[in-house]
């Protein structure tokens, strides 16, 4: 017991600069690595984003030509358009149970832009939105459609065809 | 013995310490990629790419019949299968490099029909063209293709290698690039 007495001062230190450690590892290295995560807004039929509100139409099994071995899938939305609307970022359809996820790309189909946005838009008055994911055969689903509104949030949608 | 534990104690410490020196990995392997290799024909698998390398050439010109362009050079033309596992979220190969002895050669981004930066996608194979512009001496030995899907040398992530040897391929005076396109899966 006398030795713990008498390395009072010492030990004491060790434990103020163990505690400095942590605290500075945390501060310096963790905190800096944390990134915000999406806020999800799950939607049945319609959502706020990007200053519109998008509401979920009909969704449709190889409406274009795709290539062998694959189909598209055409997700049609309408927007309310809006004063304060913006754009959206990508959107991504993620099959739930095998988590693939697939973008939202016209790039070698044969899509009208007469059908529609390729994704949410600055218009102040409704729009509609078709979404052409090109996906395999073997995907059947169900899936989880994904649009990036302008902020941090994420519109989810239900998607079963 | 009381004066010689210390000692003892002392060269374990200084041994264990050595040791333990030894044992540490250098700084290239603390950040170097995770090399996934595979043979020329075989589908090799990281992380974010799924790739065969099918077929090599050598041409002493290249030509991109779409854009009416072409160049005259030591090319290496090597045709890549690709697909992504599981996103397509930033799924291409903006990176595609040739390591020949110490020398590392990029993917020429001269060609306007090239597998560079195309998108890929999940499920469907895409099959496109890779052209190496190289200087003249370079036309035998074992070189060895390195596909990425990152802008940057690879780090800490799964990096596609397929190594082959350049003193057996064909070489051709006009080699023609075609745009990248989907192929049945």
């Amino acid at each position: 017991m006398s030795w713990w007495r008498e390395q009072r001062a010492a030990l004491i230190a060790l434990v103020i600069a163990a505690v400095a450690v942590v605290a500075a590892t945390v501060w310096l290295d963790v905190v800096p690595s944390i990134r915000p995560t999406d806020r999800v807004i799950e939607a049945d039929s319609s959502v706020d984003i990007a200053g519109q509100t998008l509401s979920l139409g009909p969704s449709e099994w190889g409406e274009f030509a795709a290539p062998e071995g694959s189909r598209t899938l055409s997700v049609r939305l309408t927007s309310t358009g809006g004063f304060d609307a913006s754009v959206c970022g990508q959107a991504t359809l993620t099959e739930t149970d095998s988590s693939r996820t697939w973008v939202s790309s016209r790039s070698g189909l044969d899509v009208s832009y007469d059908e529609g946005e390729s994704s949410c838009t600055i218009e102040s008055e409704p729009y509609r939105i078709l979404l052409v994911f090109l996906v395999p055969d073997d995907a059947d689903g169900p899936f989880r459609l994904d649009i990036e509104g302008s902020d941090a949030d994420v519109a989810r949608f239900v998607i079963e065809p | 013995m009381r004066r010689a534990l210390p000692w003892a104690i002392g060269g374990l410490l200084v041994i264990a310490a050595g040791a333990v020196t030894a044992v540490t990995p250098d700084d290239e392997s603390l950040v170097g990629p995770i090399v996934q290799r595979g043979s020329f024909g075989d589908t090799v698998e990281s992380r974010t790419l799924i790739a065969t390398a099918s077929e090599a050439t050598f041409a002493d010109e290249v030509a991109v019949p779409s854009s009416d362009w072409s160049a005259e050079g030591n090319w290496l033309v090597v045709t890549v299968v690709a697909a992504a596992p599981t996103t397509e979220v930033d799924a291409a190969i903006p990176l595609a490099t040739l390591v020949v002895g110490d020398r590392v050669f990029q993917a020429s981004e001269r060609p306007s029909a090239s597998l560079i930066a195309t998108p890929l996608r999940v499920g469907i194979d895409t099959v496109g063209m890779l052209a190496f512009e190289l200087p003249p001496d370079v036309d035998s030995g074992t070189a060895e293709l390195r596909l990425t899907t990152s802008y940057f040398t690879t780090e800490l992530d799964d990096l596609v290698a397929i190594p082959f040897s350049l003193d057996d391929l064909p070489r051709t005076p006009s080699a023609e690039l075609i745009d990248s396109e989907l192929v049945d899966p």
